[in-house]
Formats: structure tokens, sequence, C-alpha cells
């Protein structure tokens, strides 16, 4: 059984649009979740003595929270602030490592999703502020998981 | 990688013409869409689509209740018949000339007051925005409540007319110009602030894209957003206008709004 992976250096990257392959990653990514699940349908029929269920839709949130950085035109929060206000659909890529994508360290590949929150001025006073963000998957989109790219 | 922001020391708040700095420890500001379901045949996955805006604003401060203290402010303010005030926070550097605002214009929903025997008695306050907002160059347009500006002119007491810093703020050839005007104090006179915009530094041929009304008490307040588009203008600036008067205090920040569709 392998060791546990300390997550240290962790792999959260954008393109600027679903039609580019060039990611870049996130700078100041503090925390990034992606659950991944699908719907339980109902299923249960005539014979079974079980809340039987079948795997629907699936679903795929994502989330992270970021040090928040005001610099212009390439920090986080001008960054993110663009993405929410102009809708634009991105593709993400996240890995557990930022390594080259491999069995032990595969890419989770959304290719169409869209930023639907930031929190760009939360904290109290002393506090370093983090910008919580979540994206969500858009209509045309799947998520792959891939150990080559 | 820049430092970490600490929040606190430079940040701010203003609120219509109101500086609640110094009362406020804690502000929670969240920007968000609904998420409206887009799920088609062909998916698997339980797609969504950006929908309206949902801001949330929630500060947290000391009770004081003295003549243009929070408490009869936040009290007046949560009624049908206010109409909102721009409500505008900076996480640092908030007294330079460019650093970036956030303003949602909105109305108090929610003023919490309460502690136990012996803790400090503090307030929670909440702010959501309100229908229409800002007072808008074309008639009919709404433009909707969150704005991500940067500072023209810091809040500051002034004797006279006072022409910002030339700020930049990029182009994407058809954004309009949200500006956000606080007066804090004036005495005597009457204040005009208009915003300028052109494609140098050094302002060689600028062009007036807003103008605010003309202030002659405060506190005050005012967002407009203009009708025309900067075109390929890259620089913004303040200038207030001041017609003594002894002397007037206020702050106005600027962002590009996404342009608004040609009328019909």
């Amino acid at each position: 059984m392998a060791n546990p992976t300390i997550f240290t250096d962790g792999y959260f990257a954008l393109t600027t649009a679903t039609g580019s392959s060039t990611y870049t990653e996130v700078d100041g990514t503090k925390e990034v979740r992606m659950p991944i699940s699908r719907e339980e349908v109902d299923d249960a029929a005539m014979d079974d003595d079980i809340n039987a269920m079948f795997p629907g839709r699936m679903n795929a949130p994502i989330s992270a929270k970021l040090r928040q950085d005001f610099t212009a035109s390439t920090g986080n929060d001008v960054k993110f602030w663009t993405l929410l206000n102009a809708k634009t659909a991105v593709r993400c890529k996240i890995r557990a490592t930022d390594a080259a994508v491999s069995t032990t360290n595969p890419s989770y590949i959304f290719n169409k999703v869209r930023v639907y929150n930031i929190t760009p001025v939360s904290g109290a006073h002393g506090e370093a502020l983090v910008n919580e963000v979540e994206l969500r998957v858009s209509s045309g989109g799947t998520v792959t998981r891939s150990t080559s790219t | 990688m820049a430092n970490p922001v600490i929040f606190g020391p430079t940040s701010a708040w203003y609120a219509g013409g109101y500086d609640w700095t110094g009362a406020t420890h804690t502000i929670r500001l969240s920007v968000g869409r609904a998420e409206v379901d887009d799920a088609r045949l062909g998916d698997d996955i339980d797609a969504k689509y950006p929908g309206i805006t949902v801001p949330s604003l929630e500060m947290t401060g000391f009770f004081s209740a003295g003549s243009g203290e929070p408490d009869p402010i936040f009290f007046d303010r949560i009624k049908q018949t206010f109409t909102g005030v721009p409500n505008s926070v900076c996480a640092e550097n908030s007294t330079t000339a460019g650093s970036v605002w956030y303003t949602v214009f909105g109305t108090k929903f929610a003023y919490d007051l309460g502690a136990a025997h012996g803790e400090s008695l503090q307030f929670t306050a909440r702010v959501g925005p309100r229908s229409g907002g800002s007072a808008v160059a074309v008639t009919g347009k709404r433009p909707g409540n969150v704005f991500r500006g940067l500072l023209l002119l810091p809040k500051a007491l002034r004797t006279g007319t006072t022409t910002g810093s030339a700020v930049q703020v990029g182009s994407d050839g058809g954004s309009s110009v949200a500006s956000v005007l606080h007066v804090f104090a004036i005495t005597g006179g009457s204040l005009t602030v208009t915003i300028e915009s052109d494609n140098g530094s050094g302002f060689p041929s600028p062009t007036v894209i807003n103008t605010h009304t003309a202030v002659t008490t405060a506190p005050n307040s005012e967002v407009i957003v203009s009708g025309a588009t900067i075109g390929t203008d890259t620089w913004l600036r303040a200038v207030a206008t001041y017609t003594p008067g002894t002397d007037f205090t206020c702050a106005v920040m600027a962002a590009r709004s996404v342009s608004f569709p040609a009328l019909p």
C-alpha cells in the first residue's frame, strides 16, 4: 500500500477559453476540493427488499480557496472577477501533485466550467484574506480522468 | 507571488457618504451568480448556467449611537422607503489611487445587536441589493448593483478644485464606466465631480464620460453608469470641481461596466 499523499503541491489550473489547451496554474491556491458523485435515482422494484439506487447524472462542483491577490491584470482577484462577470467558459485541470501526469498522478479534466462565486473581501481584522471561488460544469461539459494529459 | 493581504490596517468601508471604517472589524463580501439548471439531453452531468448576480455583504462592528454614528443610521435605513446607497469596501491601500474597491448598491436588510453580560456590544449588519440601483445616463437601463472599481480620488479634506491621479483601467473597446461618489462632508459651496477618460496618462484630450449631480450637503453619494463607452481609452481620472465654500471631503471610484446594447 502506497504512503499517503500529503497535499502540499497540488495542481489547479485553468485555460482562458474552452477552445484553448494551454493551462495556467492558479497561483496562491491554499485548498482545492472536487467531490464527484452521481445522483441516487430510486430504482427499487418489485422483489427488492432494499432501497436500491441507480447512478444518475454526475455532479462535479469545484471549490478552491486562494490567497487573495489584488495585483493588477494578473492577480486572482481580477482574474476570477472577470470570469464571473463575463460568464466565460474555460477548462480546468486538477492533479494531486504539480508534477508530470502519470498513472500515480492522474489529471482530472473538466472541459467546460464557469465561475459561480467569489469572496473578494471577506475577513476579520488581522486575518489574511482568502478568496473562496466556486466553479460548476456547464452544459456540454464532461469530467475525465487521464493518466497521460 | 504577492504577499498575503492582511485585512484591517489599510482597509475601509464607506456607505452612502459615511465612513464606517473605524466602527467595523469584519466584512464578508461574496459575489456570485445564480446556478440555473441547464442540463440538456446528451449531458451526463448536472450542468448549470450562470444567472443573475447574487451579492452578499455583511459587516460586524462595535455599537455606537451618537450623532452620525452607525446605530441611528443603520436603523433608519431598514425600511422600504430607503432606496439604497453605494456600499464600497476596500481590502488594502484604501487611501492610494488605483486600489481595488468593491461597491454594492443596496440598503440594510438586517441590523443585529446583542451581547452577553461583560462582552463588547457589537452589531452585525447585512446589505442587500435594491432593484434598479444606479442612476443611469441611458433611460430605462438597469446596470446591475455590484462593481469592481479602482480608486480615482482618495478620501481627503480639500479646499479647492482637485484633479485626481490618472489610473489605468484597460479597455475592451466597448465598456461604459460606472463611477461611485461618496461625499463625507462639505462646508459651503458646491461640488461637481466628473470622470474623464483618455488614451494617455497625461490626458492630452480628455473626454468627460460621467458627470455627477452637484452636491451641496453631506453625507451624500451617487453611482452612475455612462451611456457612452470609453472606446479605446485606457485611462480614467476624477475631477472634483469646487465652487467655494470652505472645504469638502469626498472619495471617488470607477469601474469599467458591461457595455449596454444600443438604443432601438
